[in-house]
């Protein structure tokens, strides 16, 4: 590792990964430091690299690329797999053939996923800051939250839930009301650690003035998500771009100015209490529509896999055609492009998560902070190296 | 801080009685099983009159279901008799359990369908100790090969109220050099398998090695002639001596995680 201009006399260089303490990610973080601040960070990512793309276009149909791309990071397997749907209907034109009930249940998951997503990173930074109860007590009914989709969904990570058209599980309105008002409890539960939490000086005055980057930077480096929302910048593809019935709703922008752990900490939590709204307005809307069971909407696997079909269709003269899709996850866009469908799969998917821009943003944003503070740092990015790698 | 001890105290206990008494949540799911009067495969031989129905093993995109293994067609191997569906591979994508269902056409429960229970056969190969070996408590080592974040998130959450895994005397430790278990969650990409085998070379033995989740023993959903997990020719070789451990599924669901941690503490493998 080079350090070059950063390194001056008595600083140090160390190493920490790819194998870090706990229970981490692998990555590699080289350190310049004069032992209290931090004078210049270095990642080195590709540790985990699956060449995903490669191995999408070895898959034998598009069910099987879902679930690979679900997989590429699971935290966020719900948002990845709704944008390259999304992607894919917009190839075959079926955007506008898709029943809005089908939408509101997309929307209804992402959230979901959001809400969950938070609510872990919520219980991450209160660990960074040493509080161990409240760390619990947000672990705990994130827990509780996948608890509830594992019993409704059949999976802790609403993975195999989206497909081509549709949503595969079979749900009743009944079950998307209790799955409403169990996690409106739980929402409410972490709303009141929320607020007793931010009556505790040691936690707050931790994450105030750390890790601060400026609007400049944030937007030299596009910031994505969370981080972007944090520096000033009002980037959410729910209000910007929006997808499914986002645009029927007032989805207000959650943003903050300080652009330091505090505001992204803020942001995540305005984001949960929106979410929730999200969620009340899609129960409302699924009774107000009639909807009964998503087994009425499911898309029959003939109608849209029938390989001889689809290569009639779009083989001879739509080669050139791509399709692109894009979701909001819990920590920025996530966007996907397909291209080359042979009648069974696409052979060019590129999938591109919010991380790719926030990491290098991490590297800069810490320069000159407290090493004390790099957890919290790290944990109010909250990136995934998964994603990252591919 | 006094403020936040109060309010700890205040929540009560919250954690599992698991292992003492089964108590999984509502909708816990550990397995997958199939019913052999059900399945039209087998209904449909005994008439010979149409083709066999194989559409859970067609459309299994891990390649785990074999339904050449039900009973009648079993292939008997090293005195024990192959599963229909292979829970190393199984990524509970739930494909089989659909198509299952419309085969049938029945809008209820197919041949397939889901099951709680942890009676894996996790027994290391050469593993003939019957005892406890270790005395004191567990000290477990994390490597992440090659994972996607969801089996982290599973072993993160053993240290919530809910699983609370230190009550039974199991720590995640940062050094290999207290670790007792390695427990690697992924792919084993190019370059973390290098990093894998370093890491094993500094834990002390007597030790296990846990691989957590289907990607991690055999490549899952990522498997290729590339990325093969443990099962990779040359990986496979060196790990030929240790007490290697499969935890399946994707991810592993943390009572699994648990009570697999807990059978090596004890000396309960079997």
């Amino acid at each position: 590792m080079n350090h070059g201009k950063y390194k001056f006399l008595g600083d140090y260089e160390f190493i920490w990964g790819p194998v870090r303490k706990g229970v981490s990610e692998s990555i590699l973080f080289n350190f310049l430091s004069s032992g209290e601040e931090l004078h210049n960070l270095e990642i080195t990512a590709g540790y985990k690299k699956r060449n995903v793309e490669s191995i999408l276009a070895g898959k034998r149909n598009l069910y099987e690329q879902i679930l690979l791309i679900e997989r590429i990071s699971g935290l966020h397997a719900f948002s990845a797999s709704l944008s390259f749907c999304l992607g894919v209907e917009d190839f075959f034109g079926l955007m506008d053939k898709i029943h809005n009930n089908i939408k509101i249940l997309r929307m209804f998951f992402a959230e979901f996923e959001r809400i969950r997503n938070h609510i872990e990173n919520l219980s991450e930074i209160a660990e960074s800051t040493y509080i161990q109860v409240p760390s619990a007590l947000y672990a705990y009914h994130a827990e509780a939250l996948k608890q509830l989709s594992h019993k409704y969904l059949k999976s802790r990570y609403l993975m195999g839930i989206n497909e081509i058209g549709g949503i595969r599980v079979n749900l009743s309105l009944e079950d998307i009301e209790n799955i409403f008002n169990s996690a409106r409890l739980i929402v409410n539960k972490v709303q009141g650690i929320i607020k007793k939490n931010m009556e505790t000086k040691s936690h707050i005055d931790r994450l105030k003035t750390t890790g601060t980057i400026d609007l400049k930077t944030a937007k030299r480096f596009c910031a994505k998500g969370v981080v972007a929302k944090s520096a000033g910048i009002s980037l959410d593809l729910r209000i910007n771009r929006p997808y499914l019935l986002y645009g029927k709703i007032n989805v207000k922008p959650v943003v903050f100015e300080d652009g330091d752990a505090f505001s992204r900490y803020m942001v995540r939590i305005e984001e949960i209490g929106q979410s929730l709204n999200i969620l009340e307005y899609c129960c409302d809307m699924l009774k107000r529509n009639g909807f009964r069971y998503t087994a009425d909407y499911l898309s029959r696997q003939k109608e849209y896999e029938e390989p001889k079909d689809l290569e009639k269709r779009y083989l001879k003269d739509e080669k050139s055609k791509h399709g692109f899709g894009y979701a909001e996850s819990s920590e920025g866009a996530i966007f996907c492009y397909v291209k080359d469908f042979d009648g069974n799969i696409f052979k060019k998917i590129n999938i591109k998560y919010p991380f790719e821009n926030n990491y290098k943003l991490f590297a800069c944003g810490t320069k000159n902070t407290m090493m004390m503070d790099f957890n919290i740092n790290e944990t109010s990015y909250n990136f995934s190296v998964a994603a990252l790698d591919k | 801080m006094a403020f936040w001890t109060y309010n700890g105290l205040k929540f009560g206990i919250k954690s599992v009685k698991f292992p003492k008494e089964n108590d999984f949540y509502d909708g816990f799911i550990s397995s997958l099983k199939i019913n052999e009067e059900k399945c039209l495969n087998l209904t449909k031989k005994v008439n010979e009159r149409e083709r066999k129905c194989r559409e859970c093993e067609l459309v299994c995109p891990t390649k785990a279901i074999n339904l050449s293994n039900l009973s009648g067609e079993e292939e008997i191997k090293e005195g024990a008799a192959l599963k229909v569906i292979d829970e190393e591979r199984c990524i509970f994508c739930g494909l089989c359990i659909d198509a299952c269902i419309d085969v049938t056409d029945s809008r209820g429960i197919g041949a397939i369908s889901y099951a709680t229970g942890l009676d894996f056969n996790i027994r290391p190969q050469n593993y003939t100790v019957d005892k406890k070996i270790f005395k004191k408590s567990l000290f477990v080592k994390h490597i992440d090969t090659g994972s996607c974040g969801a089996c982290e998130s599973e072993i993160n959450a053993l240290n919530n109220p809910y699983y609370n895994m230190h009550r039974l005397g199991i720590f995640i430790t940062p050094s290999p050099r207290f670790a007792d278990v390695l427990l690697a969650t992924g792919t084993f990409t190019e370059r973390m398998e290098e990093v894998f085998l370093n890491v094993l070379d500094n834990i002390p033995k007597p030790r296990f090695i846990v691989l957590a989740g289907s990607c991690a023993i055999s490549g899952g959903v990522f498997e290729n002639e590339t990325a093969k997990g443990a099962k990779d020719l040359k990986l496979f070789a060196l790990l030929d001596n240790e007490n290697v451990i499969a935890l399946p599924h994707c991810p592993p669901n943390p009572f699994e995680i648990l009570n697999v941690l807990l059978l090596i503490k004890n000396g309960g493998l079997k």
